[in-house]
């Protein structure tokens, strides 16, 4: 089943056709890879399915509901949630009531938030540092810790954008092992990425997209080795 | 025993601070913006405080919770009407547009003090005490019974604010959207209605405070622009946008007024705000509790 999918989708910031005409499916229960250079609209098309920007053209649809122009705080209540390469976590709370307060604005009683919270946790190597302030955590301890936010209730389909990035080894090695774990659980991913071998491990699919158009899709091995893909990211022999 | 008088009922002058402080502190905390109508709010408490127990005859103990229901609904709508286009559109969520603010919280503060001006009329109204009683001691604290309701009422609202806050799922909810706003609404946190919220609260606090005070004030249109002006000092003391803050520099500067007024110089007390403003301003520029434990 198609759990999002796009539909002629379009964005343009003054003459720059940021994202144009783009038609995405992300299907229930897969890990797809979004990949292309710099500057192909990858963050632009998270933000118009995330509900952070509102298209000039097409639609988005997720679960069969047109959701185009929805907003963010209403798209995380039907599931679809989205992390930024940058953390969101609440600074001056601590970690676990970081997880708390995630937990309760989405619909779980206290109790039922209390025991999650401790799970995600645990499982994100974190219950050492779950009583200081999110603020003193390392920059891969508040990924984790958004990954425990956004898994306390957990969402259908999770936009990670980027979340390799700029991560110790051992963390991104934590945070692969917690998306595997949550997609053999039947959760979706649509992951934003500039980590090839991550990309290659982790998803079944993968998206290319290439100034603002997506020029593949498919399984990932066989996007990667697509010459189209290639030529986005290395540019034509005319030009080496 | 002057010292513990002066002590008592400086403690008691901060709780009016602070129940009109805190309000202003909240808004900034979470807008980032410095609502210039709140000294509005704190005089359609009193307005309403005085009229509905004069020309309706209604019990000062009902008028109380009405006034500060009038202040929640004023503050909830200006919130609605008014502060939506600051962060309406998500595309604009870091640009917030402080000049806006500045403008229509302004022009909101004329609007306001004219139209009561033209409706209700320009003279000062006196208000009914809650409370018939001449001034008495408990030991060597001089007292009146309006000035001690006053004070429990606003002792009890500020400690079952600071409760909601922390403990509540409302109160999580703002200082969510306080520290991280974007971060809030990804975590399914409405920030819009918790912005409304946070308006209506302060509103209510503002007009509340107006209201136990009008007996005293005796409201004019234009008397919400003293205590406006003590709110942005404390606030500023405090920390800006730290609630805790404005509770800790209301309470201080209450004290520190009282003993300045008998010691120092009655006619100035007012000004010894700001000259302790100024010293916090150039020895500790982020206010007394500072950036780092700025918290809602």
């Amino acid at each position: 089943m198609t759990l999002l999918r796009t539909e002629g989708l379009a964005k343009h910031f003054g003459g720059v056709a940021a994202v144009d005409d783009l038609a995405l499916a992300v299907e229930e229960g897969e890990i797809l890879g979004l990949i292309g250079p710099n500057g192909s609209g990858k963050t632009t098309a998270l933000n118009m399915l995330s509900g952070f920007l509102v298209p000039d053209r097409g639609s988005v649809w997720f679960a069969d509901e047109n959701v185009t122009g929805k907003k963010p705080v209403a798209l995380a209540r039907r599931g679809l949630l989205r992390m930024f390469q940058t953390t969101r976590v609440f600074v001056r709370i601590s970690a676990f009531d970081n997880l708390l307060t995630a937990g309760l604005a989405r619909g779980l009683d206290e109790a039922e938030a209390r025991e999650r919270a401790r799970v995600l946790l645990e499982e994100l190597t974190l219950t050492p540092v779950m009583y200081l302030d999110a603020g003193q955590l390392s920059g891969g301890q508040r990924k984790l810790l958004e990954f425990g936010m956004c898994f306390i209730a957990p969402p259908r389909l999770a936009l990670l954008d980027e979340p390799f990035a700029a991560v110790h080894p051992v963390m991104r090695e934590t945070m692969a092992r917690f998306i595997r774990r949550r997609n053999e659980e039947g959760h979706t991913f649509l992951v934003v990425s500039h980590d090839m071998p991550i990309v290659v491990e982790l998803c079944d699919r993968a998206a290319c997209m290439n100034a603002g158009r997506l020029i593949a899709i498919g399984a990932t091995r066989d996007v990667l080795q697509d010459p189209v893909v290639i030529e986005a990211y290395l540019g034509s022999e005319s030009h080496v | 025993m002057l010292v513990v008088d002066l002590f008592v009922n400086g403690l008691i002058v901060g709780l009016f601070y602070a129940l009109m402080a805190v309000g202003l502190a909240m808004i900034f905390g979470v807008l980032k913006i410095v609502n210039f109508a709140h000294g509005e709010f704190y005089m359609i408490g009193a307005y309403t405080y005085v009229l509905v127990a004069l020309k309706l005859g209604v019990s000062p103990w009902a008028a109380l919770p009405l006034a500060a229901i009038a202040g929640a609904l004023v503050g909830w709508l200006v919130e609605r009407s008014l502060m939506r286009p600051l962060y309406a559109g998500y595309g604009s969520w870091s640009i917030m547009k402080d000049e806006y603010a500045v403008v229509v919280t302004f022009g909101l503060s004329l609007f306001l003090i004219n139209l009561v001006d033209k409706v209700v009329g320009p003279y000062p109204y006196r208000g009914p005490a809650l409370v018939e009683t001449s001034r008495f001691a408990i030991g060597p604290v001089m007292l009146n019974g309006q000035k001690l309701i006053a004070a429990g009422v606003s002792a009890a609202l500020l400690i079952g604010l600071a409760l909601f806050i922390k403990r509540s799922l409302w109160g999580r909810q703002i200082q969510a959207v306080a520290q991280n706003r974007l971060g809030a609404s990804l975590a399914g946190i409405d920030a819009t209605r918790t912005t409304s919220l946070i308006f209506a609260i302060s509103g209510l606090l503002a007009a509340l405070s107006g209201a136990l005070l009008a007996p005293v004030i005796n409201p004019s249109p234009d008397v919400g622009g003293f205590p406006a002006v003590k709110s942005y000092v404390i606030v500023v003391l405090g920390g800006m946008g730290s609630v805790w803050g404005a509770m800790i520099a209301s309470l201080l500067l209450g004290v520190l007024e009282s003993f300045f007024a008998v010691y120092v110089s009655y006619d100035y007390r007012d000004a010894f705000g700001l000259l302790i403003l100024m010293l916090v301003l150039i020895f500790r520029p982020q206010g007394l509790l500072g950036e780092k434990v700025r918290e809602l």
